[in-house]
């Protein structure tokens, strides 16, 4: 059996931006994961906001998610038979709760996608798709703001955009995130970092804030 | 935790249904489809059963539920009172028409209904009615088959027809009257060899006797499931005595058993259309979730639960069922109407013709099953969708890899075989579902052959043509085949041979130890054990026919396991036989005496010739018994009958032609018998046309719906396919891009969709065939004159079409793939 993560112990503040830093197979993606409620670890246990996770049904773990957990993925993952608003508000609407639409629109023009409402994810740029993701994620005000190398995918140009927008969201929202990356300068724009290597926590710092 | 996302979900399954009509298309084809096979089976069953009870009502002519012979005045006033009666008629048999030798051994009646037994039980019972019951006095209404027999073959309002009618059956008081014709209609009594022609009341009035000896009330209960229960109470009830006639009619006697085989192998055919149907369903559905597993994915990381998810894909289903499932049934509404009267009429399940059900049980049955099949198909497909794994789900590509391990070097047909079972369980549904659909046709054409027209007909009928004598059971035989008509068969035109079986009348010698149990079983027979017969009525009564028969011919009609009877002493006149297939009735005789009888011309007073005595000899067929008498029927030579009557009557002429000329030996038959309704003739070639008729009917419909299953095989085929190739796009083009050439990706492809041509051909060459040939042998219990036949034609032709499309489909689809160019193709993502 591979250990993918093994003896990490983690707590993260309310509004923290926090940066998980390792090479490729160091289990920063499998601590994400858990983070997340998408994969639950052997031993031990997750707690967020007083929420343990560990022994939930994969429906409560999926509403845990949808309340709780707010997701930026490398490949922005948005659906593509819904239109870029659709997208944004889709866990609200699962929820079945009302949209908070002062809230949305704010999201919406703070990372700039006012005039893109009603475009579909196929007519938008790389870094367009990811920032309909990262408003998506806040959509919910979620606890945690989980992001798995949130600009793999982008030129660096557009990896500076997003990462300002997510440090903007860091303040202006007083968002908790915790953003994964195995790129060191990209790790500096958070509050703290966590090296993490063959599963284990080696070395914890502050970025340059 | 209940949520109000409804609109959420429903915005999912519009937009996923809009992203995907190459497979909605495949969906709806499959649940039209199923509806279509389920409408049609359904709709042949409840047709047949309508057909069957419609035939059985128009054969005992009423609609009634039960008869209460001779009523007196005040049971008639209380059979209106009773709760459970809902309506009553009466009608009476008011005169017998004389018999004419035109009218063979029919009988014909002049008969009288009320208002509510004509209106309410009769007229539904008969069909093509024109004109109007009789009201005047002189007015009459009849049947068409009455007025065939009269003579009138185009009958006309109004015309005049004069008739000598015995009143109450009295013949000694022959009365003469011409009555006009107010009505006609078509009635299937007739087969039962009596038919009545409908007079007005104020010609029944005037015959207060008739109305005495046969007046009858027809009665109709309120519930039809409930009949003998009423029957009984209304014994009870009316108080009738043992010697009041009162019987349940014979169409609620019969119930529906008889039909619970066919019904049952309905029922199977149409389990095996809702498996296909999952099969096709389910297929599509698990393929479109596997390809869209990220989706899934994606959805469930975003927080859309298992419930959720499994609503999505179900939704989906359910609103391609609300097309799928409307054209569905229009169309098997449609093939209802156009070939199911051809299917009933042509197997013969009728003889008064095809009734269409237009049940909406049929359809609403339908529209429930195939809606069943659809949400069976899409339950696993759901469960995957809701079972994603996210984080799985965002590695997936969509490409399982390979079983095989041994290195495939690059050669299109090993790499083609790897990649048919990549996925081992989609490639076992798609040659599952093409392996039944060929095994179903193979087995339905298989059937057809073999029941062979010529092989049926010769189990049938072992001469060219047979004529009867019809009449030759009345007061009055017409003795039609005289001598003048005998020279006329001897001059047909390719006759080979004839032979004449005569029969005449005979009085038996009885003693109950010969015949005591035979004749007890007949008593039993002809009147139901309700008379009681002493030792000397049967002994009075033993009589019987005389049948004679050249030895030669007998030889033919017995089958080899019959016991040996020595032929020549039959001929000799040494040995008489008698005729039945029961020979355990008959232990004990030994010696047979015959006195013949012969009947006066006007079918009275029958003189007795001088008694014989004749050694028994055995057994003879049963097809030469001759039925309705108390006596067993007597077989001896031709000779021998000749002996003892002066002219013996000829009761039927078998005769058989030259290969080629049945045609006009058939005409001129035809024309020999004329109008003559005393013959009946049978005939090879016309039982030919008829059953060629039912055999295309069985291809047309049976081959039809096994095509229909191969169909959905192929649909299934042409969808894996075409998700395969789609999916594996990428991989397409890395080959490309790392050097094979187009030509050996297209042959790669090729060489799969042969794979499952090839696979599908062995599988249906073994399996199939054998399956084929079990369901032929089990047919062959019921159908024993069939002999296999194997459809090579038809089969081959399928095996073609299914060839064609499998080497056609995967190039269509790589075209279409593969018009961008490989450096679009390769950046191209998703």
């Amino acid at each position: 059996m591979v250990r993918a993560l093994d003896g990490v112990n983690l707590t993260v503040e309310t509004g923290e931006f926090v940066a998980v830093v390792g090479q490729s197979g160091s289990g920063k993606s499998t601590l994400l994961h858990m983070l997340g409620g998408l994969d639950q670890p052997t031993s031990g246990y997750v707690v967020v906001e007083g929420h343990e996770l560990n022994g939930m049904s994969d429906e409560q773990l999926t509403i845990f998610r949808r309340r709780n957990i707010g997701f930026v993925f490398q490949n922005y993952n948005l659906v593509p038979i819904l239109n870029v608003y659709e997208n944004i508000v889709l866990p609200i609407e699962l929820d079945g709760n009302t949209i908070d639409t002062d809230f949305v629109s704010e999201i919406v023009n703070t990372l700039g996608l006012d005039g893109k409402r009603g475009n579909f994810p196929n007519e938008l740029s790389g870094g367009q798709q990811q920032r309909v993701a990262i408003a998506r994620a806040l959509a919910t005000k979620p606890s945690i703001l989980l992001a798995d190398e949130p600009t793999g995918n982008l030129d660096s140009k557009t990896s500076q955009d997003v990462l300002g927008v997510l440090k903007l969201t860091s303040t202006q929202f007083h968002q908790t995130i915790i953003m994964i990356t195995h790129n060191e300068q990209i790790a500096q724009l958070a509050d703290r970092i966590i090296h993490i290597e063959d599963g284990k926590m080696i070395r914890e710092g502050c970025g340059r804030r | 935790m209940k949520n109000n996302n409804t609109a959420v979900i429903h915005r999912l399954i519009r937009r996923n249904l809009k992203a995907n009509r190459k497979r909605n298309f495949f969906l709806v084809a499959a649940i039209a489809l199923t509806t279509l096979l389920l409408g049609s089976i359904f709709s042949i069953g409840f047709s047949i059963l309508d057909s069957v009870k419609m035939e059985q009502l128009r054969l005992s002519g009423t609609t009634a539920h039960a008869a209460v012979g001779r009523p007196t005045a005040s049971q008639l006033e209380q059979l209106k009172q009773l709760p459970y009666v809902k309506s009553v008629g009466t009608g009476y048999q008011v005169a017998d028409i004389r018999n004419t030798p035109e009218m063979g051994g029919a009988y014909l009646f002049l008969h009288f209904f009320d208002k509510t037994d004509w209106e309410q039980f009769r007229a539904p019972a008969n069909t093509d009615i024109m004109g109007d019951y009789p009201q005047a006095e002189d007015e009459i209404m009849a049947s068409r088959g009455a007025l065939d027999l009269l003579g009138i073959h185009e009958p006309v309002v109004g015309m005049e027809i004069p008739l000598s009618y015995c009143p109450g059956g009295e013949e000694n008081d022959l009365q003469n009257k011409t009555f006009r014709l107010s009505g006609w209609f078509t009635s299937y009594s007739l087969m039962t060899q009596t038919d009545s022609l409908l007079v007005s009341e104020a010609f029944a009035e005037k015959f207060e006797a008739s109305r005495e000896k046969y007046l009858a009330a027809d009665i109709l209960f309120v519930e039809e499931k409930q009949v003998s229960e009423y029957f009984e109470r209304l014994k009870l009830d009316l108080d009738i005595p043992a010697d009041q006639a009162a019987a349940v009619s014979q169409s609620n006697e019969r119930g529906e058993e008889a039909q619970v085989p066919m019904l049952l192998a309905l029922g199977a055919v149409a389990v095996f259309f809702i498996l296909t149907g999952y099969l096709l369903i389910y297929n599509v559905l698990y393929i479109s979730v596997s390809r869209d597993v990220r989706f899934y994915g994606l959805l469930k990381t975003l927080g859309t639960t298992p419930k959720q998810l499994k609503r999505l894909v179900v939704g989906q289903i359910l609103r391609l069922c609300m097309i799928g499932i409307p054209i569905g049934a229009s169309a098997a509404f449609l093939f209802s109407v156009i070939a199911i009267p051809a299917a009933i009429g042509a197997w013969k399940f009728v003889s008064t013709g095809a009734v269409l059900s237009f049940s909406p049980i049929i359809y609403f049955g339908a529209a429930a099953f195939a809606l069943c099949t659809s949400l069976l198909g899409a339950f696993l497909p759901a469960k995957k969708a809701a079972e994603v794994s996210p984080v799985e789900a965002q590695k997936f590509t969509g490409i399982s890899r390979p079983h095989l391990h041994r290195p495939a070097h690059g050669k299109p047909y090993k790499m083609a075989l790897r990649n048919i079972f990549r996925n081992r369980k989609r490639a076992a549904v798609v040659l599952l579902s093409l392996f039944l659909g060929i095994t179903a046709f193979t087995a339905v054409t298989t059937l057809a052959y073999s029941m062979g027209v010529d092989q049926y007909i010769d189990s049938l009928y072992q001469n060219d043509f047979v004529l009867y004598d019809q009449s030759l059971f009345s007061d009055q035989p017409a003795q039609p085949f005289d001598d003048s008509f005998m020279e006329q068969i001897a001059a047909l035109p390719g006759l080979e041979s004839c032979h004449t079986l005569l029969q005449e009348y005979m009085q038996l010698g009885y003693s109950p130890e010969e015949f005591g149990e035979y004749a007890e079983s007949r008593l039993e027979k002809l009147y139901e054990g309700k008379e009681a017969f002493t030792e000397e009525d049967i002994r009075k009564s033993f009589i019987g026919f005389l049948v004679g028969i050249d030895g030669m011919e007998l030889t033919e009609l017995q089958s080899a396991a019959d016991q040996k009877i020595d032929i020549s002493a039959f001929d000799r006149g040494e040995i008489a036989l008698i005729a039945t297939d029961n020979p355990a009735y008959f232990p004990r005789v030994s010696q047979l005496h015959v006195t013949p009888m012969e009947l006066s011309t006007d079918g009275e007073n029958p003189s007795h010739g001088t008694e014989v005595q004749i050694p028994f000899g055995g057994f003879a067929p049963q097809s030469l018994e001759s039925d309705g008498s108390l006596a067993p029927t007597i077989v001896v030579s031709k000779s021998f009958l000749s002996s003892l009557y002066h002219s013996p009557a000829i009761r039927e002429i078998r005769i058989d032609v030259a290969d080629g000329y049945e045609k006009q030996a058939l005409e001129a038959l035809k024309q020999i018998s004329g109008n003559n309704s005393a013959i009946r003739r049978v005939s090879k070639i016309e039982a030919v046309s008829v059953m060629s008729g039912a055999r295309t009917v069985m291809l047309v419909l049976g081959g039809g719906a096994a095509l229909l299953l191969a169909f959905v095989g192929i649909l299934n085929f042409i969808n894996v396919m075409s998700m395969d190739i789609t999916v594996r796009k990428m991989e397409l083009a890395i080959l490309e891009s790392i050097g094979m050439e187009k030509r050996k990706v297209r042959r790669m492809l090729l060489f799969e969709g042969l794979g499952y041509a090839v696979m599908t051909l062995l599988l249906s060459a073994t399996l199939g065939n054998g399956a084929v040939y079990g369901i032929f042998t089990l047919f062959k219990l019921q159908v024993d004159y069939a002999t296999f036949t194997y459809p090579i034609l038809p089969v081959g032709l399928v095996f073609l079409m299914i060839f064609t499309v499998c080497l056609i489909v995967p190039e269509i689809i790589y075209r279409s793939i593969a018009k961008a160019t490989l450096i679009e193709r390769l950046r191209e993502k998703e």
